[in-house]
């Protein structure tokens, strides 16, 4: 019998996979639950495909969205509503970035200890300020272009507006052919040509890469000679330092600047800073940027070094990169929810800190210096600015920068298709945002 | 109706539930904790049948009715002599104790009363037996002597009385029956509260029947009971037109779980239903084979006289009954290999049936009994490695269920075709949290099939993680409960019973519970008591009986022969012995 008694413990080897699949099952479930449940078949979650129950408040708690008995509205506000669109997404589902879809089991009040058990759903703050999406969309007007704030120390997103938007409530016909993009949350998910808001990426690598580059003197006049054939400024700079090359946004400064790091280098930057790849918003996904020159075509590098050529940059990225300059070269992870401090708040280490307060001064001097301290009253703001040609005489107007100012850590990005001139089309509308951002 | 409307339950479903939700699972592990605590701890003295006194002086006590004397260290017996095989004698007790001993082909031979024996000779107590030269004498435990045991020996439902266990698991069931009235509302069938009443009902009336056979060990049918009530919670859910068939089924479950337990208190009557029970189980399945109809896709259906079954469940009795041998039997190789015939024939007939799920619990089942009789990894190896060649021929041959493999891991890639059942499964799971929605309350019980194949999923959907893994804990603590009886069964064809039948609603617990949850293919067998089902909940009672045949705790289980209260003689051997 003792062998019999023995061998009855290969039994035991069930039990113990079962106990092992069992511990298994409770760690998926603790990771992946919010998940499941908001699968759309999800009888608990959805009815007829429409979430049950829950709200969706902004930052202050200003009720964006809410679902009472399986019918959903928006705010009353329609400047809310529009402002908010690609943030919250629409009825029919087409804009898939939307809160309602990627955080359906936060309106629905998931939590792993009760489930779905929460009579009335739940309440998802959003990290959004509707003050600011409202400012942002009133200033960006019938133009297309997008707006994005993000708090550099908590990665909260304050604003994501993109134009042009539509009223949930009452949504347009829109052809299934339609290009405009109406559905594409712009601020992270289209990719635009920077311009010289990228010289910022040059300026970094130029202060960690070239030695002596502060005392340099550069000269302009106004053509730079390179690979057969020109890069160009809109006027001959003449004698200069560094950040007055920064000031002026000098091509001719900035080009050579480019040629002398290499692509290699200079697509390392783009790279480490975030502009190249998808970065995450929680479970969203955004563009991804792009920066390729092949080796040998110094020309090309050259334009690529003040933004042109290939590059393309998404305000959300470029929004991050000045937030991380702000924060002493630390990037936050980026989040749509509600933090309530920096607390716990993943960061990652994207330029030198001492590069990070290199370029800060020089940054305040482009204010000063070049849009006018006047233009944006009571703001310690550091900014760049950007006109990227786009071809056709075209242009994307670009504002990117951040406040210097620890009651009100906020990094910006502001791109307007068409828009002309970055400082005279995209400033304003960055002060307006800000303004609202700061009250 | 009335009175149930007039303490207006319906208006109150949700005050019900809020609080229901955190007493339930509470009661649960207070109910599973009480059993396992009892089952699984304890002094766990054994009982004593005689010793043999060595050369020495020292004496070597007697635990079980079949008992292997041998020079190695797996022996009951052990003889550290040299002239002793490793593996010498076998010593055994029949039902009325008479001891004999059998020598199992050892070099050095076995004399009894100084005369070599070469085939079983009984014994009497007091008779000098020699294991390879070696003088022992073998002394029989007299019924005072086994009453005096019995005074010693740990009683269960001392520590933990099962009345009070049984009284929790009836507050449990009333509160799961006044919240599905309630979540009922309007659309109510008045079989709901029925139900639940009638199983307390049930649940006392079996208690009341074990104690008057004055046996204190309830905890395996408290175990049982908790997970009839999940499951009667899942189907008052679902399909409340169900429930009184269920009932009914419940009933010959327990008609069957008893008859087979009275029916194991008899080892030779028991070891003698091997070969009709062999014949029963095949002609099950051959007739199954020929005529079933085929129902969602398995051909395991019988129709007889109106009434629907699958006989497949049936035959998982047949199975043990034939794969369980006492001790004498184990030595023979060809008993081991008509087994092996037995299963191969049993496990092919369910894969031309196309029941994949119900094949591997068979293969399974077959694996642990080949290996408990033999002790041989070789054995085993060789059998899985056959099967293994076969499963892989059936699976390119069968398309479809290589579809099934093709998903596995991958469900919420197919949310609508091979992932269908994983996928909501997971999320009606997740939706309950670790308390639930309530019973009758969500939505999983609505999807096909809901209540067997992806009952874990309703479970925690309406009653919550903590009750799904309670569920799943009750199975294991049944388990591991025979293994541990397994020791000191009285022979081991109680030992490889109670191992098998465990080792069925083992495999189909784990096929069930992680089949639906996509971490292994989706087969669609049933969780033990807990899917609706009434062939499945019959069958499993049926399974139960082995278990119980197995404890040997004093005074525990009504299908163990309590102690002689004098001794036996049957007068024809004492004077074919004294000629």
């Amino acid at each position: 019998m003792k062998r019999v008694r023995t061998r009855a413990m290969a039994v035991a080897l069930i039990v113990a996979l079962a106990v092992g699949l069992l511990g298994f099952y409770v760690v998926r479930y603790a990771l992946h639950g919010g998940q499941w449940v908001a699968f759309t078949s999800n009888g608990d979650a959805y009815t007829g495909g429409k979430l049950k129950a829950g709200r969706i408040v902004d930052r202050n708690g200003e009720t964006l969205y809410s679902v009472e008995n399986g019918v959903g509205s928006y705010s009353p506000d329609e400047i809310t509503r529009r402002s908010t669109l690609h943030s919250l997404g629409d009825r029919a589902g087409n804009i898939g970035t939307g809160a309602i879809y990627k955080y359906a089991d936060r309106i629905l009040g998931y939590d792993p200890v009760n489930g779905l058990y929460s009579p009335g759903g739940g309440t998802f703050h959003m990290s959004l300020d509707a003050d600011v999406c409202r400012a942002a969309y009133k200033a960006l007007g019938d133009r297309s272009g997008a707006v994005t704030v993000i708090n550099y120390l908590t990665g909260e997103v304050l604003c994501a507006v993109s134009t042009p938007s539509f009223d949930p409530d009452d949504p347009p016909k829109i052809a299934p052919d339609d290009t405009s993009g109406i559905y594409m949350n712009r601020a992270l998910s289209a990719a635009y040509t920077p311009g010289s808001v990228f010289k910022v990426v040059t300026l970094a690598a130029a202060l960690e890469n070239i030695e002596g580059i502060e005392d340099r003197s550069f000269h302009c006049d106004g053509t730079y000679d390179v690979g057969g054939g020109q890069v160009t400024c809109p006027r001959a700079h003449g004698d200069m330092k560094l950040e007055d090359a920064l000031a002026n946004s000098c091509n001719c400064a900035f080009g050579e600047l480019a040629v002398e790091l290499g692509g290699d280098t200079l697509n390392g930057y783009a790279e480490k800073y975030g502009l190249t790849s998808r970065l995450s918003v929680d479970s969203i996904l955004t563009a991804s940027g792009k920066f390729d020159v092949a080796p040998a075509e110094s020309l090309n590098l050259a334009w690529s070094g003040v933004g042109q050529y290939n590059d393309l940059v998404t305000p959300i990225a470029m929004a991050r990169l000045m937030g991380a300059i702000a924060n002493s070269g630390k990037a936050p992870e980026l989040t749509e929810v509600r933090r309530g401090s920096n607390l716990g708040v993943d960061y990652r280490r994207v330029m030198m800190s001492s590069t990070a307060g290199k370029i800060d001064p020089m940054l305040d001097y482009c204010v000063a210096h070049t849009y006018g301290d006047e233009n944006f009253p009571g703001l310690e703001l550091r900014a760049k600015s950007g006109t990227a040609e786009t071809g056709g005489g075209d242009t994307n107007a670009w504002f990117a920068g951040y406040l210097n100012d620890p009651e009100h850590p906020y990094a910006f990005a502001v791109c307007v298709e068409k828009g002309g001139g970055g400082a005279s089309t995209a400033g304003p509308i960055a002060n307006a945002v800000l303004q609202a951002a700061v009250k | 109706m009335d009175f149930l409307n007039s303490l207006s339950l319906v208006g109150a479903s949700e005050e019900i539930t809020a609080v229901s939700r955190l007493i339930l699972p509470a009661l649960a592990l207070v109910i599973v904790i009480r059993c396992a605590v009892s089952m699984l701890t304890g002094r766990g003295e054994s009982e004593i049948w005689g010793y043999i006194a060595l050369p020495n002086g020292a004496k070597c006590e007697l635990v079980n009715w079949e008992n292997i004397v041998g020079r190695g260290r797996s022996s009951d017996v052990t003889l550290g002599y040299k002239s002793v095989s490793r593996t010498h004698a076998a010593l055994t007790r029949d039902d009325m104790g008479h001891w004999s001993v059998m020598d199992l082909g050892s070099k050095g031979g076995t004399r009894v009363r100084g005369r070599e024996i070469d085939e079983p000779t009984a014994l009497r107590s007091g008779d000098s037996v020699e294991f390879g030269g070696v003088s022992c004498t073998f002394v029989a435990s007299t019924a005072k002597d086994e009453r005096d045991r019995a005074k010693l020996r740990q009683r269960p439902g001392v520590r933990i009385r099962p009345g009070i266990t049984l009284m929790m698991l009836t507050l449990f069931t009333l509160i799961l029956g006044v919240q599905h009235t309630a979540a009922a509302g309007e659309e109510l069938n008045v079989m709901v509260p029925v139900t639940f009443l009638a199983l307390v009902a049930v649940f006392w009336g079996c208690y009341l029947i074990t104690r008057a056979l004055d046996r204190t060990g309830f905890e395996l049918e408290i175990l049982a009971f908790f997970l009839v009530s999940v499951g009667f919670s899942v189907c008052a859910g679902s399909d409340p037109e169900a429930l009184f068939k269920e009932l009914m089924c419940l009933a010959a479950g327990l008609v069957l779980y008893f008859v087979i337990g009275w029916y194991l208190r008899d080892l030779n009557r028991a070891r003698r239903m091997r070969t009709p029970m062999a014949a029963v189980g095949l002609g099950l399945l051959i007739v199954n084979l020929l005529t079933a109809k085929s129902i969602f896709g398995a051909k395991n259906w019988l129709s007889i006289a109106g009434i629907s079954f699958q006989p497949s469940e049936f035959v998982k009795i047949c199975f043990i009954f034939t794969g369980a041998a006492t001790l004498d039997r184990l030595f023979a190789r060809r008993n081991l290999i008509a087994f092996v015939g037995f299963a191969a024939a049993s496990v092919g007939c369910l894969a031309a049936m196309s029941d994949f799920g119900t094949a591997a619990v068979f293969f399974v089942t077959y694996i642990i009994i080949a290996f408990m009789r033999s002790g041989s990894f070789a054995t085993v190896f060789l059998s899985v490695a056959g099967t293994g060649l076969g499963a892989f021929i059936v699976m390119t041959a069968r398309p479809y269920v290589m579809r099934r493999f093709a998903t596995w891991g991958h469900a919420w890639d197919f949310p609508q075709a091979g992932g269908f059942q994983q996928t909501r499964t997971m999320a009606g799971a997740a939706s309950g949290g670790l308390f639930g929605l309530g019973g009758g309350r969500g939505w999983l019980h609505r999807v096909f099939a809901a209540d067997t194949d992806m009952v874990f999923g309703v479970v925690c959907e309406e009653l919550g993680l903590i009750m799904g893994i309670l569920t799943v804990a009750a199975i294991l603590i049944i388990a591991v409960f025979a293994i541990r009886s397994a020791g000191s069964a009285r022979s081991s064809f109680y030992a490889i019973a109670a191992s098998a039948a465990v080792t069925v609603m083992l495999t189909q617990l784990i096929l069930n519970v992680f089949g639906s949850l996509d971490i292994l293919p989706f087969t669609g067998v049933t969780f033990p008591l807990v899917s609706k089902g009434g062939s499945s909940l019959i069958a499993t009672f049926g399974l139960l009986a082995f278990v119980k045949a197995a404890d040997t705790r004093q005074n525990a289980s009504f299908a163990i022969r309590a102690g002689r209260k004098r001794e036996r003689r049957r007068p024809d051997r004492e004077e074919a012995e004294r000629e």
